[in-house]
């Protein structure tokens, strides 16, 4: 809802938000957020824009998905699939990715944007599923997961600490251990 | 529980949240989030229980590479209640998932 809010003047700047560069930027800001190396860096954002491109699956609806990206004259759209309906997403800012799909699926705060008022009204006649509580339970694992990481952090009583805790979470979370 | 692989724990959770009979391509998307989230979770959990001693032996077998089944060998010798730890950890995320 504010990334619709803010739509103007968000591409008034000119944003490219390609997957590539948004993942360019992404590794810039966790290069810059955690003072790790290129490698770490990469890993970072690889995460970071893996875990924002699945929310957005779960926060649009289950039977839509992500086919892609295409440049635009307001930047780059985001073409979401469903079946053989194809729904278009304007100029989306993958950071914002989120915001934006809450507004999608939270059915209430529908911004007025005819596309995306078409693409909610139509989730909710052809998605026989609850998008939108699915949605709930994904923000409340993360909800946990963020706290938890913030005790974890708490209990760093240095900022060294809290980057090797954090240094060491990123290589467990590279690896598939359990 | 205990017995079940993870994968096994994130098919039961997305049947029992109505989900497994979506389209099979957004299915093994949502299955891989699950797992994904599931494994930092069990990650999170694990670390909070070493002290620096441990976290520093573990970084230093990340950083030479060992095999993934040896680490988790080592978060089970090292953490304590480590069944209970995991065991836990999932019908945590379970209640998350499902409430």
């Amino acid at each position: 809802m504010v990334f619709f809010a803010n739509r103007e003047q968000t591409f008034s700047h000119g944003n490219d938000v390609s997957g590539e560069t948004s993942f360019s930027r992404l590794e810039q800001y966790a290069k810059s957020r955690r003072g790790a190396d290129t490698d770490d860096a990469a890993r970072a954002a690889q995460a970071m824009y893996k875990r924002r491109h699945n929310e957005m699956l779960h926060l649009v609806g289950e039977d839509w998905r992500i086919a892609g990206t295409v440049p635009g004259d307001d930047g780059h759209s985001v073409i979401l699939e469903s079946g053989a309906t194809y729904k278009t997403l304007p100029a989306l800012d993958v950071m914002r990715m989120e915001s934006a799909a809450s507004a999608l699926s939270g059915g209430e705060h529908l911004p007025n944007d005819p596309e995306v008022v078409s693409l909610g009204v139509k989730r909710k006649h052809r998605v026989p599923l609850d998008g939108h509580a699915v949605s709930r339970s994904v923000e409340r694992i993360d909800r946990g997961y963020d706290r938890r990481i913030e005790g974890l952090m708490d209990g760093e009583s240095t900022e060294r600490g809290r980057f090797r805790v954090e240094h060491l979470l990123a290589k467990l979370n590279a690896l598939r251990i359990f | 529980m205990a017995n079940q692989t993870l994968e096994e724990y994130v098919d039961d959770l997305l049947d029992e949240r109505g989900l497994s009979l979506v389209d099979e391509a957004v299915l093994v998307e949502l299955r891989a989030d699950l797992l994904s989230r599931i494994q930092e979770r069990l990650h999170a959990e694990m670390v909070a229980l070493l002290n620096d001693d441990a976290r520093e032996e573990l970084e230093d077998l990340l950083d030479i590479g060992t095999a993934p089944h040896a680490i988790r060998d080592w978060l089970a010798q090292h953490v304590s209640n480590f069944s209970d730890v995991y065991v836990q950890t999932l019908a945590d995320f379970r209640t998350s998932y499902l409430k």
